[in-house]
């Protein structure tokens, strides 16, 4: 697509899960592209790899061979802790909320990582949670007290706050019912489209892939087919 | 750091443990130091509170008066630097005024005794004293005068301040004879002073007249008759060098006392009153090394108890810190922010510790307890932390829950 930016570039890569008593390879010699401005999805069965594409795109760790550019420069070669600070944010399937935090601080912690002004970065924080469909009634609670619905939605504003040109998000549509998915979905292409983010959704739900513009499709740890 | 506090408040519970922790350690650590310091204090001033006393006696110990001890073990013993408070006198028999070899029986009546020190006559003390200046003066002189016994001063209607000639024989010890007198010298002394008692506890004939020994020392060198003193006491200077007293006390030629020697007056044995010392210093010094013994221990156990007790709290952190380091938070400063957060809890429970403890224990303790637990906790912290540090963030996000 024109003007859009090619963010990643995906180069053969493999990963192996490397425990003491097995491993695993979760990713096998996968090699694409995303750009910005562009909705991906990823489909496939469970345990097909699709989270762990996910958190190597994340920069959570390298893969075990062939290698992942952002931006034309390698990942094995940049700061990945200001990588995950600046550029890329994610929501997880599991949302990995701060429990000790409350919703409003969840969503104001990348942004005090990047040691943005509190009041405003409060600020922001409410402003995402009320996008995401959020009430006030939830800003100062802890996570544990909301349901997985809310807890994603949580997820998604914090994802969404650190303004990283990259979002990835797994089943971010997993726990929530069609209304809210409708707003999601809405709120990811809008990210996409007119923010200009590469955003790339794990997800199971037919409805949600056909609604982005790439769809891709993993099967042990493989990446079939573009789906245009 | 405003992270740490916020994580303090929010996990009140295992914060709390943190610091119960820390501060059972450092008031068991308390007590441990404690108890050390206050045995090392005990052994210290065991010497003070139980004095060594040490007498001359004759080989099998039965006499420690009336006896005859060499000039040489005398003059050895003055000059040793292990004893102290010595108390020595010699006993004479003596008469007034002049008289023929052939009168002695009727003439020598009165018992003469001269020492260095009041203690040297037990029963007398020195309100049963009147004396013309200063008394401590009078055993350290060496003029001639005397303290005569109330009783004769009656008997001869004699006044303080007079002069009386004093005919004074000395005592000499022979083992074919056994004791009899020698004439010495017939000084004039001065009467400095009366006494008043009435009896001894020890049976002992107290004397009717008190000389300074300084006195008989010069008479005794006039007349060139070696000075044998009758009875000699004192206390170990320093208790805790008791081998190197005893040492000492050998080359000077005393011999330990032994029972089934003969009977005779020579002084020549030393007894010493150590066995209450000794015991309880080799129980000191036992509990001493005992408690030293486990220092290895103690502190092992602390570093233990902080590895374990900050592995397990630091256990439920894990996914913490990954999705501080997922956030893009540097591995050290995730690493600092827990560290941090440990290290206030630590100090607060310690310092909690050394504020209870304070009220029997002193400061400097505190200081060395703080550091070995601090260390201690803390260097297991940071074991705990490295370990978590080390974990794929990866592998605890993405773990198939
Ligand atoms: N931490 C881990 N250690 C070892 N193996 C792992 C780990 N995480 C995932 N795996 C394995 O890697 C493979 C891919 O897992 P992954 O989580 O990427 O699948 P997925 O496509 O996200 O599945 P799902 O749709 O259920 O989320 C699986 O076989 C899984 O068992
Ligand atoms: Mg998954």
């Amino acid at each position: 697509m024109e003007g859009n930016l090619e963010i990643i570039k995906v180069e053969n890569i493999s990963y192996t899960y490397r425990s003491k008593y097995q491993t695993t390879q979760a990713i096998k010699n996968i090699a694409c592209t995303f750009e910005t401005g562009v909705m991906y999805s990823i489909i496939g069965k469970s345990g097909s790899g699709k989270s762990t594409f996910l958190s190597l795109l994340a920069g959570m760790d390298l893969p075990s061979s062939g290698r992942i550019l952002i931006e034309n420069s390698d990942m094995a070669k940049i700061d990945r802790d200001k990588y995950r600070m600046h550029q890329v944010s994610i929501v997880y399937q599991a949302f990995h909320l701060f429990p000790l935090l409350t919703v409003t601080e969840n969503v104001m912690f990348p942004m005090e990582l990047q040691k943005k002004n509190r009041k405003l970065a409060r600020q922001k924080a409410e402003a995402l949670l009320l996008s995401v469909g959020l009430s006030e009634k939830a800003f100062q609670k802890y996570p544990g007290m909301l349901s997985g619905g809310e807890q994603q939605r949580c997820a998604i504003a914090r994802a969404m706050a650190s303004e990283g040109q990259i979002l990835l998000a797994d089943e971010p549509t997993g726990n929530l019912d069609t209304e809210n998915e409708k707003i999601i979905v809405a709120l990811m292409k809008r990210l996409a489209h007119e923010e200009k983010k590469a955003v790339i959704i794990v997800t199971h739900n037919e409805k949600v892939a056909c609604k982005s513009d790439v769809i891709l499709k993993m099967q042990d740890g493989r990446l079939l087919e573009v789906e245009p | 750091m405003h992270i740490a506090i916020q994580n303090i408040i929010r996990n009140r519970k295992k914060s709390f443990i943190t610091v119960v922790i820390c501060f059972l350690l450092t008031a068991a650590f308390h007590i441990y130091f404690g108890n050390m310091k206050s045995n090392k204090e005990q052994l210290q001033s065991l010497p003070e509170r139980i004095p060594v006393y040490c007498q001359i006696t004759n080989p099998s110990g039965s006499r420690s008066t009336g006896i005859s001890i060499d000039r040489n073990i005398t003059e050895g013993l003055l000059n040793s630097p292990h004893i102290k408070n010595a108390v020595y006198g010699v006993r004479m028999i003596g008469g007034i005024g002049n008289f023929s070899l052939e009168e002695w029986e009727q003439n020598l009546t009165l018992c003469v005794e001269a020492v260095n020190d009041l203690n040297g006559i037990p029963g007398l003390t020195w309100e049963d004293i009147q004396l013309d200046g200063d008394a401590d003066d009078f055993f350290h002189s060496s003029e001639p005068v005397c303290i005569v016994r109330n009783s004769l001063m009656e008997k001869n209607n004699w006044k303080a301040g007079q002069e009386i000639p004093l005919n004074l024989w000395y005592y000499d010890y022979d083992d074919i004879e056994g004791i009899h007198g020698i004439p010495l010298e017939v000084p004039d002394v001065k009467i400095a002073g009366s006494m008043d008692y009435l009896s001894t506890e020890t049976g002992q004939m107290p004397p009717d007249i008190l000389l300074p020994i300084g006195l008989a020392d010069a008479i005794y060198r006039r007349q060139e008759v070696p000075l044998q003193m009758s009875f000699f006491s004192f206390y170990v200077a320093d208790p805790l060098q008791l081998n190197a007293f005893k040492e000492e006390m050998k080359s000077l030629g005393l011999t330990e006392k032994n029972g089934t020697a003969r009977d005779s007056y020579q002084g020549s044995a030393l007894t010493v009153q150590d066995m209450v010392f000794i015991s309880l210093a080799e129980n000191l010094q036992e509990t001493i090394r005992i408690f030293k013994s486990f220092f290895g221990v103690i502190c092992i156990t602390i570093l233990g108890v902080g590895y374990i007790a900050s592995t397990l709290l630091m256990a439920s952190r894990e996914k913490e810190f990954a999705l501080m380091r997922a956030q893009g938070a540097g591995k050290m400063q995730c690493i600092k922010i827990l560290w941090l957060e440990q290290l206030c809890l630590a100090l607060t429970g310690i310092i909690i510790g050394d504020i209870t403890c304070l009220a029997f224990q002193n400061m400097d303790i505190a200081l060395i307890t703080d550091i070995v637990i601090a260390g201690g906790y803390m260097s297991g912290c940071t074991l705990a932390l490295s370990r978590i540090g080390r974990i794929k963030t990866m592998q605890l996000l993405f773990r198939a829950e």
